[in-house]
């Protein structure tokens, strides 16, 4: 799987087949199966699916809030899922984030912004004085657009596009290099996605951060992914740039999402042709399916019979 | 297109409010609005807007301490502002007007199955009884698309997913045999796929029982999918409405402008997405001017000082900006808007030749103040119009 | 759910254990020598070393633990008052009638006063009614049960003389009881009914049975009720120990020999046997009350049923 770009560019994040299991374990629940990807520094990378496919539970794994039953996931080449040192699991806790999606529901509504801010501050083994601790608090809120001020005031007071900041705020203040972003704007109003959308965008050009954006949206992470992975049942379907994705979708699950998208335009909608996928298409009884890069960059989850389709398909 | 000239239900003035801890909220503010029979309508707003509150006045299911100021909403020979309890209301809720509502996972009652909560409106809208309502349940539940019918009919709401329960609530809205079908949220819940089939099934029981159907959204995606017409609100009222075309192509208030620019959709990667800054203004207070204008950016003076009235684009396209006034400066939307405005120009001009009455569309407004007017033509920064008056 | 239940049970059997090894324990710990009481302070040491060995108090602590419970188990042996000079078992069978006929005639008043009020409280929310309800039985739930208790004896017994003063062999003799074991219960279930019924009366299925065409009634006898007497029925069988202990001081000030009067000469007099012996009872009987709420709950809501059944998949 030799790709010439990922050679030049520097991985920041490799999800090496991992699963991950919930439930009893003689009968366990496998809500991620052998999935694999890795993430390049300073790109945003799109995980689509829709709820129930095991999208979230990845999030949670590279932040180490779910285990994983196999695999490893990697950071900058060390490794960070599994038991580590005390000293290991501050510094990923430090360098890996999370937004999360509701931003009614994960901020603690009893302790002002300030203190929701600088938690992570307040972890053992990092001694910073209030003074800096300050600093540090008045400059992540302003660097996501808020005032000082909102320091000592309650989450409540605020709507939820702020509510929202609030939470990128509580993310940047341990200057991480990679974020889970979890669904970050599907429960927003539409004016305000897009102002946090930039504010995403315009953070990562700032800092070089590397974003794991978690969406179910296809026009959202089209608009914002560099490349896109497409997350069925706990597998991974098909990977792409995003252009590409969207170009050339090949596998039938990522045409099925690609054709529900809702366009803001009715002449688009009136013609539009609804496919639906159904899963016994695929025959893969005896020929098994593989994980195969079909062209430069693209990789799909098929069998042989299907991979000559697909080939067919490209050229 | 249908041609209608009486609406079915028909809005004027509506001034809606709530007192909360001793304050007033203005909820609605002068809302006129016709609705057509057999017509798909969309209200399309953010949170706050106040499009729940008026499908809920429709209905009689607002809060207890929310009432009607003033206006009028005739529906079938009565004003539905004047019924009260909940005898005068038994002949509208349910059995003509009926209702979808947003979070499936919550709306339905968890403890009966959904054979029962089915079966409840059979009973009082179609007057059947045992075996009969139990086979009109099962016909229902077919009819949504949930297959084995007689066994699904057993189980508990927990035991579906989230599209087969919305399925389940439409179901129920249909059990009633309605005239008008109010959706509200219908699938912000759900999966894009799942979003899909549920306004396609939406769409297939309207064709077949002749509906008319009210969507209350925030997606304007999923508005040019379902919609004949749009009618947008913001703080309380509607600034905009006409035929889902003209909303789309022809868009002429500032605040419609915007929210489409700020889709994903439209946006242009690598660049920042058009964002609306600050948010919608707090109704607790009396909104002075053009309730956007502190978040347009190209705002004209007047817009502070005096509320816009209906313009009128077309017959069935009206818009409350000043910009319409023929007195007004050009100022130009979005590029996202005119590249927009090019991909439906045919659309839009076919609609304006077949002329005045797609629908019948309601009057303008007429009244604009002479000083007022003067305004107009001011754009930021001069005013003499404006503080003459003041 | 049969799994459930047995799985309940077990878990039960287990705990209830696990109480009788702590309360044996502690009292073995406590301070007070039981052959000393038995035999008189006055009594020689040969005579308390006889007396030790005859009861096998010399004995090691776990044997004597499971001698306990063996008897408990087979012969149904709490053993020897040291006070009475009798079995234990024969000084309780009586009164266990007399406590719970005491506590449920409690129990069922309080809910058919309560539930109903609570819920008129929730429907009618801020009016005169929800006010003077939930600020009255505040009011009475907050005076101690023993001085409600003996003021109501001085007015309707001493002064109107319209019951007996105490005794308990009329159903009279019980109604001053019941009634104060009523009153500092029923705030609690009030306010409980209320917001149950508040939560149910919020949900979002209420709505949908509204604009389904349901009347106010219709809706509040289908989909209110219902759903929030799940969490009152619950509560109906976790009250029933609470209400037991709480009659340790009314039985006491009224004189009706139940087990609290029981318990609380036996504290006095230090004969661990009997309080060993009630303790036990009264845990065993939370513990039975515990899982038989579970299993209400498992009836009730078929979100539960078909969670430890596996449902129908």
């Amino acid at each position: 799987m030799a790709e010439k770009a990922a050679e030049t560019r520097k991985k920041m994040l490799e999800v090496d087949h991992i699963s991950v299991h919930f439930g009893r374990k003689r009968h366990p629940f496998v809500a991620v199966d052998d999935v694999s990807f890795d993430i390049y520094q300073g790109e945003t990378f799109g995980l689509v699916g829709e709820s129930g496919s095991g999208k979230t539970t990845i999030g949670r794994a590279i932040i180490r809030a779910n285990t994983l039953a196999s695999g490893e996931i990697r950071l900058d080449g060390k490794r960070i899922s599994g038991r580590l040192s005390q000293a290991e699991d501050r510094q990923v806790t430090r360098d890996v984030q999370m937004i999360f999606q509701d931003p009614m529901d994960s901020l603690n509504e009893r302790a002002k912004v300030g203190y929701i801010v600088a938690e992570g501050l307040y972890a053992p083994g990092r001694h910073v004085s209030e003074e800096e601790r300050r600093r540090l608090v008045d400059k992540a809120l302003l660097d996501v657009g808020l005032l000082p001020e909102f320091s000592s005031r309650f989450p409540h007071e605020f709507s939820g596009g702020q509510r929202q900041r609030i939470g990128i705020a509580r993310a940047l203040v341990l200057s991480p290099k990679f974020i889970v972003a979890d669904e970050p704007i599907s429960a927003l109003d539409v004016s305000i996605r897009a102002q946090v959308l930039n504010l995403l965008s315009a953070l990562q050009k700032e800092r070089g951060l590397t974003y794991l954006f978690i969406a179910h949206d296809l026009s959202v992470v089209r608009f914002i992914c560099d490349r896109i992975a497409v997350i069925h049942k706990g597998h991974i379907v098909e990977l792409a740039e995003s252009e590409q994705l969207f170009a050339h979708p090949l596998h039938p699950y990522t045409r099925a999402l690609l054709s529900a998208i809702p366009q803001p335009d009715p002449i688009v909608e009136r013609n539009k042709k609804l496919l639906i996928y159904d899963p016994s298409c695929h025959d893969y009884s005896v020929d098994k399916p593989v994980w195969e890069e079909i062209e430069e960059g693209h990789f799909i989850l098929a069998n042989q019979k299907e991979l000559a389709e697909y080939r067919k398909m490209i050229n | 297109m249908k041609k209608h000239t009486e609406p079915l239900l028909s809005v004027r003035d509506l001034n809606f409010k709530f007192t909360l801890r001793g304050q007033v909220l203005h909820a609605l503010r002068d809302i006129s609005l016709d609705v057509y029979p057999g017509e798909s309508l969309a209200i399309v707003g953010e949170s706050g807007s106040g499009k729940s509150v008026f499908v809920k006045c429709l209905m009689g299911l607002n809060d207890l301490n929310g009432y009607v100021e003033s206006g009028s909403i005739e529906y079938g020979g009565k004003d539905l502002t004047l019924l009260k309890t909940d005898s005068d209301w038994k002949d509208i809720r349910g059995s003509r007007i009926a209702m979808v509502l947003q979070d499936p996972m919550t709306s339905l009652n968890p403890l009966k199955t959904i054979g029962w909560q089915i079966e409840e409106a059979v009973r009082l809208h179609q007057g059947l009884k045992g075996a009969e309502a139990k086979k009109a349940v099962y016909s229902i539940l077919e009819e949504v698309g949930i297959s084995e019918p007689e066994r699904r009919a057993k189980q508990y709401p927990h035991e579906f997913s989230g599209g087969m329960r919305q399925r389940v609530v439409i179901a129920i809205a249909m059990a009633c045999r309605p005239e008008i079908l109010i959706c509200d949220e219908p699938t912000t819940a759900l999966d894009v796929t799942i979003q899909a089939q549920i306004l396609g099934l939406i769409r297939q029981m309207q064709k077949k029982y002749n509906l008319t159907t009210i969507y209350i959204t925030h997606d304007l995606g999923v508005v040019a999918n379902v919609a004949d017409r749009i009618a947008v609100m913001y703080a309380g009222e509607i600034v905009e409405v006409g035929t889902s075309d003209e909303v789309f192509y022809d868009p002429r208030h500032p605040y419609t402008w915007a929210l489409l620019s700020s889709l994903p959709q439209l946006g242009v990667k690598g660049e920042p997405l058009y964002s609306i800054e600050g948010t919608p203004p707090n109704l607790f207070h009396e909104v002075k001017g053009d309730a956007f204008a502190p978040r347009n950016p190209k705002a004209l003076k007047i817009d502070y000082v005096k509320r816009p009235p209906m313009f009128a684009v077309t017959a069935t396209h009206s818009a409350r900006t000043w910009l319409i006034d023929p007195r007004a400066p050009k100022v130009d939307p979005p590029e996202h808007i005119l590249a927009l405005r090019e991909r439906g120009k045919d659309l839009v001009a076919k609609a304006a030749a077949e002329g005045t009455a797609l629908y019948g569309a309601s009057a303008p407004e007429e009244e604009t103040g002479a000083a007022a007017s003067a305004a107009v033509n001011e754009e930021n920064g001069s005013a003499k119009g404006v503080t003459a008056r003041g | 759910m049969k799994d459930y239940v047995i799985k309940k049970l077990l878990l039960g059997v287990a705990l209830i254990f696990c109480v009788s090894f702590l309360v044996f324990s502690m009292i073995y710990m406590m301070p007070g020598d039981p052959a000393s009481i038995m035999a008189g302070q006055l009594s020689s040491r040969e005579n308390l070393e006889a007396i030790r060995h005859e009861y096998g108090f010399d004995r090691p602590f776990l044997v004597q633990y499971f001698d306990w419970i063996r008897k408990i188990l087979f012969e149904r042996d709490f053993g020897i008052s040291y006070k009475y000079r009798l079995p234990v078992w024969g000084l309780i069978k009586t009164r266990i009638p007399i406590s719970l006929k005491l506590t449920v005639a409690t129990l069922i008043i309080e809910n058919l006063v309560a539930v109903p009020l609570g819920l008129i409280c929730a429907y009618k929310k801020d009016s005169l009614i929800d006010r003077l309800a939930v600020g009255t039985s505040l009011v009475l739930t907050a005076v101690p049960s023993f001085w409600l208790a003996a003021i109501l004896m001085l007015v309707f017994a001493v002064n109107l003389k319209l019951v007996p003063v105490a005794g308990f062999e009329s159903w009279r003799n019980y109604i001053l009881p019941i009634v104060t074991g009523v009153v500092s219960g029923l705030a609690s279930t009030i306010r409980l009914t209320k917001s149950e019924a508040m939560d149910a009366l919020r949900e979002k299925y209420v709505i949908t049975a509204y604009a389904k065409g349901l009347t106010k009634r219709g809706v509040l006898v289908k989909h209110v009720l219902r759903n929030s007497l799940i969490i009152i029925a619950v509560n109906l069988f976790l009250q029933l120990p609470w209400l037991i202990s709480g009659y340790i001081i009314i039985e006491n000030v009224f004189g009706i020999p139940g087990m609290g009067n029981l318990m609380v000469n036996s504290i006095v007099e230090q004969d661990f046997n009997v309080i060993q012996a009630i303790i036990l009872i009264i845990t065993t009987l939370t513990v039975v009350c515990n899982i038989l709420s579970d299993i209400v709950l498992g009836i009730l809501d078929p979100r539960i049923r078909i969670a430890v059944t596996g449902g129908d998949r």
